[in-house]
C-alpha cells in the first residue's frame, strides 16, 4: 500500500471528520468538573469537613451557545477572604461558562471598601467591567451609565423579587439592575449579657419601651466607666425609627423633593437613638468609646447586649462571635413595626460592546442556581427571589447553626426601601456634614440639627 | 584643537554651502538636546501639567465629570466659609497644620540625632545605617497595617509596654483627642529617611574644622553649635522643606488607619479632597480644595526660604552674600 495518500481519500476523511464534529455538537455535553462540597460531619463537637468530589455535569444540547462568543468581565466580591473569592472564580463562574459555551468571564476584585469609587472612575473612562454588583448603583443610575434591561427581563421575570427591592432598580420607568440578595436589619442579641442582666430574649413582641430598658439593663458601668453597652447605634439607618413612630422620611417613598424628618412623630423616633448616644444614661457608644473599625465589628467583640445588624452577617457572626447570640425582629413603635431594606443589584455597563453575553451572566448570577448557591455557600446571602425563602429560613449557614434567621425575611413583609431624594448626590451632600455634626461629633443640637438638614434639603428643590 | 571642538565650530562664511540647506552645530545640539529630554517634557505636558491646567478649569464648575456647570468661584467661597455644616476646609487645614508642626521637628530631630550617632566611629556603622533606613522603603500600606497592631488597644504593643509603666489603655485610633497624635507618633517610622540625608551633610563637614576649633579649646558643645549646625545648615534646609511637603500632603496612613475618623478628628487635607472627589463625586469643589492646597504650601514654602537667609550658612557665601 503507498504510503501517499490521493486526494479523494483525503476529501473522503475530511467529510467524515466534519460530520462526526457537527453529530457529536449535537449531543449532550458531558464535562467532568470538580466540586467542592462542604459535609457537617458529627465527632466530639461540630467541626466543618471539606472533601472533594468528583461531579459529572450534563449540560444539555438545548442551552448550547444562545449567544455568540463574547468576552466579558464581571466584578464582584465575596468580602469573606480567599475563599470567597474562589467561590467566584471556581464555582460560578466555571458554571457559567459550561453552560453558556463561547462566554469567557473575567473577574474582577470589588472586595475592596472603595470599590464603588473606582467602578465610578472607570465609568467616567469608559473602562467599566460589562456586568458588576453595585449597591444603591452608586449614582451611575442617575448618570445613565447603566444599560436599560427593559427588554431582556418581562414583569415575570422580575415578579419574584421583593418589591421594595426592585423600585430602587427603576428610573423613571426603566430598568437598571436586577436585586443580588435581600439586605435588611434585624435585631442581634448577645444571650450571655442578657441573660446576666436578666432580660427576657426578644421573642418579636417588644415594643420601644421594652427595648429602652433592656439597653439600659445590660448597660455594665464599673468605676464610673462604661466596660459594656445595652446596644449599639449606627446613625447610618434610622429611617425605620421614624416609620415605626408614624413619622415619615420625606414626602415619597423613593426620590423624594421635601425632607420630613424633623417634624415631630419622626423627629420623636430618631430622638430615642440619640438620647442612648447623649443623652443621661447613655447606652450606645460615642465614637471612640468602644473599638470600631466597622459597626459589624462591635457586635462580634462580645461587649454590645443588642444591636440592629443585616442579613449578611450572620455568616460572619458564626465564624467570630465566641458567645451565644440570636436575632429577632424590631420591637415596634407607636405606629406598629416597620423595616429597612438596601438596594443592590446586578448591574451591566451602558457602554458594554458584549451587551446579549452581559445580559445572560446577570440572567445566570439573579437566577435560582446562583441564587441557592449564594445562600448556602460561604457568602451567605439572603436570596432576592421570594420563592427561594424557604433556603433561606431552613438550610442556609444560619438555619443550620439554629439561628432565628427567618426573622429576616418576616420583616421583608413590611421592609420599605432606604429613602434616597431626587438627584440623591445633591442631597447627601447636603445632608451629610449635618447629620455628621449630630450623630458623630455632637456639635449639632438634636432639634436644631435635623431642622438644618430639612431646610437645606427642602431649598435644593424649590 | 581636538577634532570634537572643531566640529562645534560655526561654518566659516567665506566657505559656501554644498548642497542644500544644512543646521548649524548649535541647532543641531539643540534639536539633540530638544530630543532627548522628549521624554520627560511629554511626561509633564501629558500626566502633570495638563491635568493640572483641567483641575484649574474644573474648580470654577460643579461637575460630575459626566456633566458641567459653570459656577465661577462659588466652590472657592463654599470652601472658605467658616460654616462647618457646608465645609470642612477649616477642620482639615487644621487637622493636617497639627500634624506638620508636630511631625517635622520630631522627625528631624530624631532623624539628626541618629546620623549624629552614626557619624561616630562606630562599629557596623553601615548596617545600623541599612536598619534604620529600612522603615523608609517598607510600602506606606504595609506600614499603616504595622502601627494599626502597634496601636491596637487591646492587644497592640505600645500599650503593652504603657501598661508596664502603670498607665491605662490608650485608644490610640479610637479616642477623638489621641488619634492625630497617635499619628504624629507614627511619622517617626520616616526618621530613617532623613537620617541618610543628615548623615551624607555630616560626612561632608571638614574635620580640619573641628580640629582647629579643638585647639583653640572649643568644646563638644560649641563644635556642634558653631561648626556643626552651621555647615549642615544647607541640609537642614533642604530636609526641612521636603519634609514639610510631604507632611501637608499625608494621605495613605490616614486612609488605611483612620479613614479620617474618629469624629474627623484625623480628617486631613488631601483626604478630604479625596473624599469629596471620589466619594462624593464633586469634581469641581475637590479641584478648588486641590489649588487652594496648592497656594497655601506654596506661600509656605516661599516664606521659609525667604527666611533662609538669615540661618541658612553656605560655604560660598563671602559677606552674607553668595559668591
Amino acid at each position: 500500500m503507498s504510503g501517499s495518500m490521493s486526494r479523494r481519500h483525503f476529501l473522503r476523511l475530511s467529510a467524515l471528520a466534519a460530520g462526526g464534529t457537527a453529530l457529536t455538537a449535537c449531543a449532550p455535553q458531558v464535562v467532568e468538573k470538580v466540586v467542592t462540597v462542604k459535609e457537617t460531619v458529627e465527632v466530639e463537637k461540630e467541626v466543618e469537613k471539606v472533601v472533594t468530589v468528583k461531579e459529572t455535569v450534563e449540560v444539555p444540547a438545548e442551552i448550547a451557545p444562545a449567544v455568540a462568543p463574547a468576552s466579558i468581565r464581571l466584578a464582584e466580591g465575596s468580602w469573606v477572604g480567599p475563599e470567597g473569592i474562589k467561590f467566584w472564580t471556581d464555582d460560578i463562574i466555571p458554571r457559567f461558562e459550561l453552560e453558556n459555551p463561547g462566554i469567557t468571564v473575567t473577574w474582577e476584585s470589588a472586595e475592596s471598601d472603595d470599590y464603588q469609587d473606582k467602578l465610578y472612575a472607570q465609568a467616567v473612562a469608559g473602562d467599566a467591567p460589562d456586568v458588576f454588583f453595585i449597591w444603591w448603583s452608586g449614582g451611575l443610575m442617575e448618570k445613565g451609565q447603566l444599560l436599560q434591561l427593559d427588554e431582556y427581563f418581562d414583569k415575570e421575570y422580575m415578579s419574584d423579587f421583593y418589591p421594595g427591592n426592585v423600585v430602587g432598580q427603576v428610573l423613571d420607568g426603566k430598568l437598571y439592575g436586577i436585586p443580588k440578595y435581600i439586605s435588611t436589619v434585624a435585631l442581634g442579641y448577645n444571650k450571655d449579657i442578657l441573660d446576666e442582666a436578666g432580660v427576657p430574649y426578644p421573642d418579636g413582641t417588644w415594643d420601644v419601651a421594652t427595648y429602652l430598658d433592656a439597653c439600659q439593663k445590660c448597660t455594665k458601668v464599673t468605676d464610673g466607666e462604661i466596660t459594656q453597652w445595652g446596644n449599639y447605634i449606627s446613625d447610618g439607618y434610622l429611617q425605620h425609627w421614624v416609620w415605626m413612630n408614624g413619622g415619615e422620611w420625606m414626602n415619597a417613598d423613593l426620590f423624594g423633593t421635601e425632607a420630613l424628618f424633623n417634624e415631630a412623630k419622626a423627629a420623636e423616633g430618631l430622638k430615642y437613638n440619640y438620647d442612648m448616644i447623649y443623652g443621661a444614661n447613655p447606652t450606645s457608644a460615642k465614637p471612640g468609646q468602644i473599638p470600631d473599625m466597622g459597626w459589624w465589628n462591635v457586635f462580634s467583640t462580645g461587649k454590645v447586649g443588642l444591636v440592629e445588624s443585616h442579613s449578611w452577617t450572620v455568616t460572619n457572626y458564626i465564624r467570630e462571635n465566641n458567645f451565644a447570640w440570636d436575632f429577632a425582629t424590631l420591637p415596634k413603635g407607636s405606629a406598629g413595626q416597620a423595616g429597612l431594606t438596601f438596594v443592590n443589584s446586578y448591574s451591566a455597563f451602558n457602554g458594554t460592546k458584549e451587551k446579549d453575553a452581559s445580559v445572560k451572566l446577570i440572567e445566570f448570577l439573579t437566577g435560582p442556581w446562583a441564587q441557592k448557591a449564594m445562600c448556602l455557600g460561604i457568602l451567605g446571602l439572603q436570596p432576592a427571589r421570594r420563592s427561594m425563602r424557604d433556603v433561606w429560613d431552613t438550610v442556609s449557614m444560619g438555619a443550620q447553626a439554629g439561628k432565628n434567621v427567618k426573622a429576616f425575611n418576616d420583616i421583608m413583609e413590611y421592609a420599605r426601601l432606604t429613602p434616597e431624594f431626587k438627584d440623591s448626590q445633591k442631597a447627601n451632600e447636603v445632608l451629610n456634614p449635618i447629620w455628621e455634626q449630630i450623630w458623630v461629633t455632637g456639635e449639632l443640637p438634636f432639634q436644631e440639627g435635623l431642622d438644618l438638614a430639612a431646610e437645606r434639603i427642602n431649598s435644593l428643590y424649590q | 584643537m581636538t577634532t570634537a571642538s572643531a566640529e562645534l565650530q560655526e561654518p566659516s562664511a567665506a566657505t559656501p554651502p554644498t548642497g542644500g540647506p544644512r543646521l548649524n552645530a548649535r541647532r543641531r545640539e539643540a534639536i539633540t538636546a530638544y530630543i532627548l529630554i522628549s521624554p520627560w517634557i511629554i511626561g509633564f505636558v501629558v500626566f502633570i501639567a495638563g491635568p493640572m491646567l483641567a483641575s484649574l478649569g474644573l474648580s470654577f464648575m460643579e461637575t460630575d465629570m459626566f456633566s458641567y456647570k459653570w459656577v465661577g468661584i462659588e466652590n472657592y467661597a463654599q470652601l472658605l466659609s467658616f460654616d462647618t455644616t457646608r465645609s470642612l476646609f477649616w477642620k482639615a487645614l487644621f487637622n493636617t497644620a497639627y500634624y506638620v508642626a508636630l511631625s517635622i521637628p520630631l522627625t528631624m530631630i530624631v532623624g539628626f540625632s541618629i546620623a549624629m550617632l552614626l557619624n561616630q566611629g562606630i562599629r557596623g556603622r553601615s548596617a545600623y545605617r541599612m536598619i534604620y533606613y529600612l522603615p523608609a522603603v517598607i510600602p506606606g500600606i504595609a506600614v499603616s497595617m504595622l502601627w494599626l497592631w502597634l496601636f491596637n488597644t487591646d492587644f497592640g504593643l505600645i500599650n503593652w509596654f504603657l501598661s508596664w509603666l502603670g498607665i491605662d489603655k490608650v485608644r490610640w485610633l479610637q479616642d477623638p483627642g489621641v488619634a492625630k497624635l497617635a499619628l504624629v507618633i507614627m511619622s517617626i517610622w520616616g526618621a530613617g529617611a532623613n537620617m541618610l540625608i543628615f548623615l551624607a551633610g555630616l560626612q561632608s563637614i571638614p574635620t580640619p574644622l573641628y580640629e582647629a576649633a579643638t585647639i583653640d579649646g572649643a568644646g563638644a558643645w560649641r563644635r556642634f553649635r558653631n561648626i556643626t549646625i552651621p555647615m549642615i545648615s544647607p541640609t537642614l534646609f533642604f530636609v526641612l522643606i521636603t519634609d514639610m511637603i510631604w507632611s501637608f500632603q499625608v494621605f495613605t496612613n490616614v486612609f488605611v488607619m483612620t479613614k479620617g475618623g474618629p469624629a474627623n478628628s484625623t480628617l486631613m487635607y488631601v483626604l478630604y479632597l479625596y473624599n469629596l472627589a471620589f466619594k462624593q463625586y464633586r469634581f469641581g469643589f475637590a479641584s478648588a480644595l486641590a489649588w487652594l492646597f496648592f497656594i497655601i504650601i506654596m506661600i509656605i514654602t516661599l516664606l521659609v526660604f525667604k527666611s533662609s537667609n538669615a540661618w541658612v550658612y553656605y560655604e560660598a557665601e563671602i559677606g552674607g552674600k553668595r559668591s
